[in-house]
């Protein structure tokens, strides 16, 4: 398997940097996670799994540029916490591709999480942007949506692409099938803007 | 293959391994997120509250995998498949509370927070206040239906610790009462006010 070849070398980079990456990748995967389990999509969980070898080499970069950083006593217990934060990212990114793993053996568990997931405090959920949206050929940044209606874009599929964890500068498009994040009202306003239905954001 | 209605009618009586599971996911993500603050507050109360919640949800997680055991499923391949895929969901949030209850015990073990851990914390546009209610906080005299405080500061309430007992997402008809631990989910603008209500020194929201 290529993910048993890969090896790390040391190369300088600044071990926030590298903890910012590894928490918010983690905390992307567990969403990503759930959708495919949600969706029963194949692709996004392979996806969360190719992103669990990512934190894996993270942390690996954290631990030398810690181990290079650390010059005295205090350097090496304030040094202890951020390593300890570090292994607990890289233990969410584990659960999170554990979950993905449901949906590659084929363990069909979408009816009882389906259900249960519209209860939840947040809602992960897909929709389509069809041509008459008010979101068709706008980027992320203007449609704030975070801000607007409380929901965060995670992913964008666009034909066979997927993007993920889009940037500002994303535009969508008619056709995109976006998952995105949220509470029950934001994803509820969000469907019916991809959908056209609402023509303006709340 | 499993077909989705035939699953569908194996669950159609199983809102308790439902219930148990919401329970589960939303802890799990709620301890990350207090274990994130308990680094950045430096702050022992928010570390132990992890540490008891990681408790609650082993007790949890027990009951969720007795519950998904004990149901008298046909002795049909697909059931076992799907058994097995809820016990693995649920052993997942679990891992997920262990790697909060691991942050958490940072603060336990007295080391000081690296200011990195600070600068990664705060880049989060999300925050989550503890706060304690005062006996004078306009908060204990009205349901939290009533307080709006969703819609007035931008905080959700998601727990809150009467004595011993933790309620989880308190629906609209809860009243809160004096010396309540409160733990609140929002934007970094609504902690302040937050606070101030919770300790009495501002009584309008």
């Amino acid at each position: 398997m290529d993910s048993l070849k890969w090896h790390v070398q040391y190369e300088p980079k600044s071990v926030r940097e590298i903890l910012i990456e590894m928490k918010n990748t983690s905390e992307l995967m567990l969403d990503l996670a759930y959708y495919s389990v949600l969706y029963n999509d194949e692709a996004i969980a392979q996806e969360v799994n190719d992103l669990e070898t990512d934190i894996d080499r993270l942390n690996y970069l954290l631990l030398m540029n810690a181990a290079m950083a650390v010059r005295d006593k205090e350097d090496a217990e304030q040094m202890a916490g951020i390593m300890r934060t570090a292994a607990a990212a890289n233990k969410i990114s584990d659960a999170a591709a554990d979950i993905a793993k449901i949906v590659l053996l084929n363990l069909n568990i979408r009816p009882i999480l389906r259900r249960a997931m519209t209860k939840t405090e947040e809602e992960i959920i897909r929709a389509t942007v069809r041509k008459d949206s008010i979101l068709h050929n706008k980027t992320l940044k203007e449609l704030n949506l975070s801000t607007t209606i409380g929901i965060d874009v995670i992913a964008i599929r666009r034909g066979f692409q997927l993007l993920i964890n889009p940037s500002s500068d994303t535009v969508l498009y008619q056709k995109d099938i976006v998952i995105a994040r949220g509470s029950n009202l934001g994803t509820t306003q969000f469907r019916q803007l991809a959908s056209g239905e609402l023509k303006a954001i709340p | 293959m499993v077909t989705e209605n035939n699953t569908a009618s194996l669950y159609e009586k199983q809102g308790k391994v439902e219930q148990l599971f919401i329970q589960l996911k939303d802890l799990s993500e709620m301890m990350i997120n207090l274990a994130y603050s308990a680094l950045i507050y430096n702050n022992t109360d928010i570390a132990e509250d992890v540490l008891e919640l990681e408790d609650y949800i082993d007790q949890l997680h027990f009951r969720f995998q007795q519950t998904v055991l004990k149901q008298e499923y046909p002795n049909k391949p697909k059931y076992v498949n799907a058994r097995i895929g809820l016990l693995r969901l649920a052993t997942a949030t679990e891992e997920i509370a262990d790697a909060a209850e691991q942050i958490a015990r940072n603060i336990i073990a007295g080391i000081t927070t690296h200011p990195v851990l600070q600068m990664v914390v705060e880049e989060a546009e999300e925050t989550i206040a503890r706060v304690c209610i005062s006996p004078e906080s306009v908060l204990t005299t009205k349901t939290l239906g009533e307080l709006g405080l969703e819609n007035n500061i931008g905080m959700w309430i998601i727990a809150v610790k009467h004595g011993i007992d933790w309620i989880y997402n308190p629906d609209d008809e809860f009243r809160l009462q004096a010396n309540d631990i409160v733990i609140a989910r929002g934007y970094k603008e609504g902690r302040k006010p937050l606070e101030e209500l919770a300790s009495g020194s501002r009584t309008s929201i």
